[in-house]
């Protein structure tokens, strides 16, 4: 079946387009930021360093499961070209959590280092929450297309971290939560589902490629 | 009226002094209480203007460390019953029939029974208090209570010589009240919490009706709530619909939830962490994106309540 119009997704508008969703709870954020510095608890509120934490927080997982998702989705539906996009999606996470942190570390602890390490090394969830920052930057510096020739088959293995990464960002959230389990249900059954993709499509190639062996030539 | 404290370490004003509020003036004698009782009747409204004015209160009037502008006060709460986001209880709050309202009295005392909110607080004086908020989130507010004290209510319905502690529920109705409908909640409801007999009777703490001169909206604890500063902020229950005395320490809402998180005690103490965060500091709300956080005080900066916890281990007994 022909998909003409898909061949759109390919296209550098839709690049920009994809670039321009991803920025607007960015820009929308900086807004309220801006506002904020002149009217305070205009837009965030009396406590706006825990609206912002929580915001950019929130984007993060949400972006960084949606790159995961993309190469779902492209796989199901068979829309390579869809992969094309799954840079940008994990560079805007990255971005996202980078965020995320900064308002951490500037809203709530002050650039208070000293807290910083005590947090890291007493609280599981932070800790979770930093390894799996850390864990994105080689990530980002790797997404170029130079990296990636250069890497190699390497390239594949470095960036099969970001299932790690996901299943961290899930143990940082999950162990925030206190009246309800909603958002542990809702990012546990998607993390699942992402991965039961994952799985059943690995072991169909194994099937696929055991066929294609055994086969009479 | 001026509130000044005495004690240098204490920076403000901002809290009512013992000493001075018990000599000050009352805000209602016992008739006025009979208009507290009215203006509770149709608690939407407001508490009187001229009522206001007839007792002196001038709100914020030397006072050095601000109180919270009421806005905030009334639109980031948390009363989960109406939704775990900090603007929900002002959205959904209003939802809570508050009028008629009792409370029932029950367990070891000499006068149980269900009484209307009217006849609970008949003949005793309301005051203003002027107090800090602070919640184990870390953050906190400066907020003009008006009520009175818990052992004015105690002493009336005479604790039988085997109460050791006092249970408080909140109202529990769920087609009022969304946020108990939740899905995947992991506390229960109704909303329970406790008090030791000493701490209840300590003059610090009190039930409020009212703040910021008028009467409680729902969404801070209507019509009548716990207010108990030197104590973490869900120590303070709202919307009180039954007081027990028992001999045996409440199982109390937090409490059950995550023990390791929220003690019975409660006490504010910037040496126990939270296990997910420091209490050392706190954000004086409102507080800007880049502004500093305080230092929190031990008892939240009310220690004239320390002799109620001498001999026992504060860090154990969180």
């Amino acid at each position: 079946m022909a998909r003409p119009r898909l061949s759109f997704l390919a296209t550098k508008p839709a690049k920009w387009i994809v670039g321009l969703l991803f920025a607007i709870p960015l820009l929308l954020l900086l807004n309220d930021v801006r506002i904020e510095l002149f009217d305070p608890g205009a837009r965030l509120g009396p406590n706006p360093g825990d609206v912002l934490v929580d915001r950019f927080g929130t984007w993060s997982i949400r972006i960084l499961y949606l790159t995961l998702l993309v190469s779902s989705i492209s796989r199901l539906f068979k829309i390579p070209i869809l992969v094309q996009h799954r840079r940008t999606c994990g560079l805007f996470a990255f971005t996202y959590v980078v965020l995320h942190f900064t308002a951490y570390l500037s809203a709530i602890l002050g650039f208070d280092f000293n807290t910083l390490l005590g947090d890291f090394s007493k609280r599981p969830y932070i800790m979770f929450g930093m390894i799996a920052l850390l864990l994105l930057i080689p990530l980002a510096i790797t997404s170029t297309r130079g990296w990636r020739k250069r890497l190699k088959l390497n390239w594949k293995r470095l960036h099969r971290l970001i299932y790690l990464i996901a299943v961290l960002a899930f143990i940082h959230l999950s162990m925030q939560e206190r009246s309800t389990y909603t958002d542990t249900v809702i990012y546990g059954s998607i993390l699942v589902l992402l991965f039961v993709e994952r799985i059943v499509y690995a072991l169909r190639q194994r099937v696929a490629r055991a066929n294609a062996a055994s086969a009479p030539s | 009226m001026v509130l000044i404290k005495t004690k240098k370490e204490i920076p403000s004003s901002e809290i009512t002094p013992e000493a001075v509020y018990l000599s000050r003036r009352k805000f209602i004698g016992q008739s006025s209480a009979v208009v507290a009782a009215g203006a509770l009747a149709q608690s939407s409204l407001a508490l009187p203007e001229s009522w206001i004015e007839d007792q002196g209160y001038e709100p914020g009037e030397d006072i050095d460390e601000d109180i919270t502008p009421e806005k905030h006060a009334t639109n980031y709460n948390n009363f989960f019953e109406f939704g775990t986001d900090k603007k929900d209880p002002a959205k959904h709050a209003h939802q809570m029939t508050v009028d008629p309202w009792s409370v029932e009295i029950k367990g070891l005392v000499e006068k149980p029974g269900k009484l209307p909110l009217e006849d609970v607080i008949k003949d005793i004086d309301l005051e203003e208090r002027i107090y800090r908020l602070r919640c184990v989130e870390a953050w906190s507010m400066v907020i003009p209570w008006i009520g009175f004290p818990v052992k004015s209510v105690l002493d009336k319905v005479k604790p039988l010589s085997g109460a050791k502690y006092v249970k408080f529920t909140t109202l529990l109705r769920e087609s009022e009240m969304p946020g108990t409908k939740a899905r995947f909640s992991s506390i229960e409801y109704p909303y329970v919490e406790g008090l030791r007999l000493d701490e209840a009777n300590h003059s610090l703490a009190i039930f409020a009706i009212g703040m910021y001169g008028k009467v409680l909206p729902n969404q801070n604890g209507a019509p009548f709530r716990l207010v108990v500063p030197w104590k973490y902020g869900f120590k303070s229950i709202k919307s009180i619909v039954q007081i027990e005395l028992t001999r045996r320490q409440p199982k109390t809402t937090w409490n059950l939830s995550a023990p390791q998180e929220y003690g019975f005690y409660a006490n504010v103490n910037p040496e126990v962490d939270h296990p997910r965060w420091s209490q050392a500091t706190e954000r004086r709300l409102p507080q800007g994106i880049f502004a500093r956080s305080i230092e929190t005080k031990m008892f939240n900066g009310y220690d004239e309540v320390a002799s109620l916890y001498e001999g026992l281990n504060l860090k154990r007994n969180f």
